[in-house]
């Protein structure tokens, strides 16, 4: 069984190896059966662990609600230029999962949804790496800011990567 | 079906997507290539090219479009002329009353796509921008997405990268400022990708939902090759974006590298339904090939084509094609033959110039989002 916490092992070791070279670009979507403010908090502890990964300061969030149901989309830009696309898509059949690309600016990393398994264990993505909850709740902040504003928002203050 | 009874003429030749498009439309029985034509005053380089296009396929090369267009064997113009030039030829082929096979994406200017669409319907010809619509994978996600298996449609997300060239040469250090409306499209070692590539998700997605883009956020940036940066064009490029029924839809594209991907590069597309989510993968399904033979290597740069756009290029330097992938898939008729289908039937295509400029807005958008930093509402001011 692989579990989230796995995964962002798995990558942080390759980011670390140099392998795939500087990330600039991460692609995430996360399947989940959250609905409402469960869905914000994900993206906002998910935004925070692509920081990690990416190493820069998030910048700006541009965030788009789904049309109707419970999925959203941000689009991220960090300090020193890197990007990346987050979507939350309701699935409450399927189980949590994500598919995920890494672009970094020699080679790139995939994960695909359905193949792998998640425990159920709480914030299994987290455990041991996230953000602090104030550094989440600055991102959650910026989230709702821009779905109330239509318009991409910045973070109101200095996050670590 | 009547043998060679369509003539096609080659507008702009070699080291264009023209070579990929004339050997389709010499593949089929319905076609006879009647020449290779441009404008009279294109430049050395560029008639050469021209003429080597012509003598690939033993044509005649025509250095007068319009002596060309007088040709009364002529039906079709298959126009892949630069795109900064690329309208008025266009405009000129409708107005001698030949049918349009156009290159993508239509035209880098709001006035000059809108100014086809008005020749091509005042002209009453048809016109086919080339796209994957019309690829089997395209058609069967279609039908699936039509006969409602995924019940209500919520999101689209879409991803297409080229894995093309050689990557790791862009500096990181130096963050892209784009600039509106953008100049420069296609240049000998680089093309704008957000443009040259996004055009496909863009036209997929309304081919598939049938509705406009509304609203648009767009960056640009280059992470992979200096060739692009040097240009101060871009190799990657993301869309988020609203259709006019609220739809959100995310974009991503570029070009990332030989090496990036197993085969071609990422082509993927996903449907979100209100019952399940219905996913586009050129890629799947696939059968996968390992073995002890040598492992498949970068080809050389070729000096003209580093990003390895052109297939003559790209045959010069020997591209050996990535065998560990092989997807599985029906075979396809070429995107020139739908558009003869569609002559044929006497029908319009599903990608005429009308669509095609709707892209050309799209993409605009995409980059004065990039350029602003805010959002754009379409349609575009006139």
């Amino acid at each position: 069984m692989v579990i989230h916490s796995q995964i962002d092992r798995a990558i942080r070791s390759v980011l670390a190896s140099q392998r795939v070279g500087q990330p600039v670009f991460v692609r995430c979507i996360i399947q989940g059966s959250g609905t409402g403010h469960e869905v914000e908090k994900t993206l906002a502890r998910v935004t925070g662990l692509i920081s990690a990964w990416l190493n820069q300061q998030l910048q700006r969030i541009y965030a788009l609600r789904a049309s109707q149901g419970d999925g959203a989309s941000l689009a991220l830009q960090f300090r020193d230029g890197a990007t990346a696309l987050v979507s939350y898509r309701h699935e409450p059949r399927r189980g949590d999962d994500l598919d995920l690309m890494i672009l970094g600016n020699h080679g790139a990393i995939y994960h695909e949804a359905s193949s792998s398994v998640m425990c159920d264990e709480v914030n299994p993505f987290f455990s041991g790496q996230e953000h602090s909850a104030v550094e989440v709740t600055l991102i959650l902040d910026a989230i709702q800011r821009s779905f109330r504003s239509g318009r991409p928002e910045s973070i109101l203050a200095e996050l670590r990567p | 079906m009547s043998k060679g009874k369509y003539g096609i003429l080659l507008v702009t030749g070699g080291q264009t997507h023209q070579e990929e498009y004339a050997a389709a439309f010499a593949e089929d029985d319905r076609c006879k290539l009647v020449g290779v034509t441009d404008e009279k005053d294109v430049d050395r380089r560029r008639r050469d090219l021209n003429q080597q296009l012509a003598r690939h396929h033993g044509i005649p090369y025509f250095s007068e479009i319009d002596e060309a267009l007088a040709n009364p064997d002529v039906d079709v113009s298959s126009i892949c002329t630069p795109p900064e030039r690329r309208a008025r030829v266009i405009i000129r082929c409708a107005e001698a009353g030949k049918h349009l096979y156009l290159d993508k994406p239509l035209a880098p200017k709001l006035q000059e796509a809108d100014a086809i669409v008005a020749a091509v319907r005042q002209a009453g010809v048809h016109s086919q921008m080339f796209s994957f619509i019309t690829q089997p994978w395209a058609r069967q996600a279609k039908a699936t997405f039509e006969r409602s298996k995924i019940g209500q449609l919520l999101a689209i997300h879409a991803d297409l990268f080229f894995a093309k060239g050689k990557p790791g040469s862009a500096q990181l250090s130096v963050p892209r400022m784009e600039q509106y409306p953008p100049e420069r499209h296609q240049l000998l070692e680089a093309k704008r990708e957000l443009d040259n590539i996004g055009v496909y998700p863009i036209t997929m997605i309304r081919w598939l939902t049938g509705k406009k883009f509304r609203t648009v956020f767009g960056i640009t940036a280059n992470y992979f090759f200096e060739e692009h940066q040097k240009q101060n064009v871009e190799d990657f490029g993301l869309l988020s974006c609203t259709l006019e029924n609220g739809l959100p839809v995310t974009i991503a594209v570029g070009r990332y590298g030989w090496t990036s991907h197993p085969a071609g590069g990422v082509n993927r597309m996903i449907l979100v339904g209100s019952e399940r989510s219905l996913v586009v993968d050129v890629n799947r399904p696939r059968m996968e090939v390992f073995s002890d033979e040598t492992p498949w290597t970068m080809p050389l740069v070729h000096p003209e084509d580093p990003m390895a756009f052109w297939r003559s290029t790209q045959q010069e330097v020997k591209v050996q094609p990535k065998g560990s992938w092989i997807p599985l898939g029906p075979p396809s008729a070429s995107d020139a033959s739908c558009f003869l289908d569609c002559l044929d039937s006497g029908r319009d295509s599903e990608l005429p110039a009308g669509e095609a400029a709707l892209a050309t807005e799209v993409l605009l958008a995409g980059y004065q989002s990039a350029a602003t930093g805010e959002v754009v509402t379409l349609p575009l001011p006139r």
